[in-house]
């Protein structure tokens, strides 16, 4: 049974849906993610989740409990790590966790140990006395999901957890939330970066102006993609580029600024080779890059534009 | 106890959060200080210091007396109104002595000649109004059954001494001026700064949430009151007659000064305007309620607006504890701690319906 279950959730703004008829179950000890552009509405599906919202239409069920009847349970079991860290930044690491734990836990004595521990799990311990105004990015995320980890939820919420997070900071934080997953908790994860996604989620919804348009493992949505690409640079312009790699088996080609060459081809690893080959006839071949379907290519099939777009 | 438990940690964690309006915090607690201090000047001061050159004639050292004995208010324990004190020596009008009263027995009479470097009439006027009221004294002694008795009838009940009002208007004010100060700023840095999710998604009761927030704005309103009451003890020399019943006044009135204060921040929403709406309608409600003048001297529209004003019962419960002799009702208490238990509640469902009710 779903630890999280969204029935045909709807919310409207006036006559715009910010998320339109969206259903979905995310299971105990996996990391669930909603991938789409920003404005999509994985916020406001966060949002509806904890409760901080009110739906127009649908269901929402965590852990057994409805957020709209039964806010106080709800709020008792989530976790959540929001897109802005909302830490107070005059207060040191330990008093922003006293302070969790004086409005989260039910077992206040039990508190002060968790502290220590999360704090030094997350390596800010040697710094939990500094206003948290001196810290990075990175350890301010590290900070926001110590504390939304203190009161022990069963299930976190986190809304774009490595926005503004450096590369190293953005791996530390991803090993925290597998984790977190490794000791059975249940993980809702919002992201833009479809990386992220990749890399991170166990299943990812993809969400486009609030419906949902794909739900799978990022492996089976990939391998819905019957394409790679491949990323030619050469010196100088090549001349009628799609008459020069079309006949070798490529299905379709966009040319970019800078002399590079986008293919789209079934088998990259087939042709590659002939590609490289006809292009240094014409000219010198600057770099050649294959790419195996990822994402972005999953939600530009579906709707016909980029992630970024 | 859970809840008793709960509520000491909500507390110890509001504390710790003073380390981020630190500034607000010294100048909410300051502030009443400061504005004593600056609106004391505007009042003039109980006692006149009155240098004196005499003659050493017995007549001279009878108005002196006559002087020294004189009592503001016209009545036996009013303050002292002139404090006499012969010209040291050396000293001359003009420089730090702006008035001197210089006595010369004659054959029928003593000559008086009040000297002054003021150029202030008003002041000269009251000095002179004194210095009369002394030489009636010595007069009315001699005159026997030709003396004329002049006798003051107040137009209102009470015939406050204006140090004394303006000590317990002043007061009243501090508290609502600390509370607002720290209060509205409180919550609106809450909203500014996004820390409200905190609050937002707890599982807490909001009426805990809101007490230990509410009693840490309380103490730091009273310790205000407590450093301005001080100082009008210290430096006017009017101190409440029973300390007990204030204080106890004061942590009511406080209830209801630091959920209006809080209520303002959560309405508002930013540090700035909040801090200055909550100014104004302090001034307002002072005024009306009477803390700078008794209301009956308001016209009649403003004197059923100050029945609404919660600063007019606080006043009215204050006046026994700065005019020993008088009495409040005890519907003026009643509504003090009707408001205090409604602007609690008032708070709260505010807080349910701008913080925690899901849009």
């Amino acid at each position: 049974m779903p630890a999280i279950t969204i029935t045909h959730l709807t919310k409207r703004y006036g006559k715009i849906a910010a998320v339109d008829d969206l259903s979905f179950g995310v299971e105990p000890g996996e990391i669930f993610g909603l991938l789409g552009p920003n404005g999509s509405g994985k916020t406001t599906a966060v949002n509806l989740i904890n409760g901080l919202l009110r739906r127009d239409a649908g269901a929402v069920d965590v852990l057994g409990h409805d957020p709209q009847t039964d806010s106080r349970a709800v709020r008792s079991l989530l976790g959540v790590v929001p897109q802005e860290t909302n830490l107070y930044t005059d207060l040191s690491a330990r008093d922003n966790m006293v302070h969790h734990a004086a409005l989260y836990c039910q077992d206040l004595r039990a508190a002060r140990q968790r502290m220590e521990e999360l704090l030094e799990l997350m390596s800010l311990r040697d710094r939990a006395g500094d206003p948290v105004r001196t810290y990075s990015g990175g350890m301010r995320r590290r900070l926001a999901l110590a504390r939304a980890l203190l009161h022990d939820p069963p299930a976190i919420l986190f809304d774009e957890p490595t926005q503004g997070v450096d590369v190293q900071g953005t791996h530390a934080l991803w090993d925290h939330i597998r984790a977190l997953r490794d000791e059975g908790k249940t993980i809702l994860v919002t992201t833009n970066v479809m990386n992220e996604a990749d890399v991170l989620c166990d299943r990812v919804l993809i969400l486009d102006r609030g419906r949902r348009i794909a739900l799978d493992t990022p492996d089976a949505l990939k391998a819905q993609i019957e394409w790679d690409t491949v990323t030619l640079q050469t010196a100088t312009p090549l001349a009628d580029p799609a008459a020069l790699f079309i006949p070798l088996g490529v299905d379709e080609v966009s040319v970019e600024p800078d002399n590079v060459y986008r293919l789209r081809v079934h088998d990259a690893g087939r042709v590659l080779g002939d590609v490289v080959s006809a292009a240094a006839v014409q000219t010198e071949v600057v770099s050649v890059q294959m790419q195996r379907p990822t994402l972005d290519d999953v939600f530009l099939s579906l709707t016909g534009r980029a992630l970024r777009e | 106890m859970i809840s008793i438990r709960r509520f000491w940690w909500l507390l110890q964690a509001e504390f710790r959060l003073t380390r981020g309006l630190l500034v607000f915090h010294f100048i909410g607690i300051m502030m009443p200080l400061i504005d004593f201090l600056l609106l004391s000047q505007l009042a003039p001061p109980v006692t006149f210091t009155m240098y004196t050159a005499t003659d050493g004639s017995p007549q001279a050292a009878r108005l002196v007396t006559a002087m020294a004995a004189l009592r503001a208010d016209g009545v036996p324990d009013g303050p002292f109104y002139i404090d006499p004190q012969p010209l040291p020596a050396g000293a001359q009008l003009g420089s730090s002595i702006q008035d001197l009263v210089e006595m010369q027995a004659q054959e029928d009479r003593l000559l008086v000649t009040h000297r002054y470097a003021n150029i202030d009439s008003n002041l000269v006027k009251n000095y002179r109004n004194r210095l009369t009221g002394a030489a009636l004294d010595v007069w009315e002694e001699e005159l026997g059954a030709r003396a004329v008795t002049l006798e003051l009838e107040p137009r209102y009940a009470i015939e406050p001494s204006f140090t004394r009002y303006f000590t317990m208007g002043l007061l009243v004010m501090a508290v609502f001026v600390s509370s607002v100060f720290i209060g509205a700023p409180l919550v609106a840095k809450d909203f500014e700064d996004g820390t409200i999710l905190e609050a937002r998604l707890s599982p807490v009761s909001p009426a805990l949430i809101l007490a230990a927030r509410l009693v840490r704005v309380m103490l730091t309103s009273l310790v205000a009151v407590g450093l301005a009451a001080g100082l009008a003890g210290l430096y006017l020399g009017v101190w409440p007659s029973d300390g007990w019943r204030f204080a106890g006044l004061m942590v009511l009135y406080t209830v209801i000064t630091a959920s209006f204060g809080l209520t303002v921040g959560l309405l508002v929403r930013k540090i700035l305007p909040a801090f200055l709406i909550g100014l104004v309608t302090t001034l307002v409600l002072w005024l009306v309620g009477g803390g700078f003048a008794l209301p009956v001297i308001l016209g009649p529209a403003l004197q059923v607006v100050s029945r609404f004003a919660p600063t007019t019962y606080m006043m009215q419960l204050l006046f026994p504890l700065y005019y020993p002799g008088t009495t409040s009702t005890p519907e003026a208490l009643g509504i003090v701690v009707g408001c205090a238990v409604g602007s609690f509640g008032l708070l709260i469902v505010i807080y349910r319906a701008v913080v925690l009710r899901p849009r």
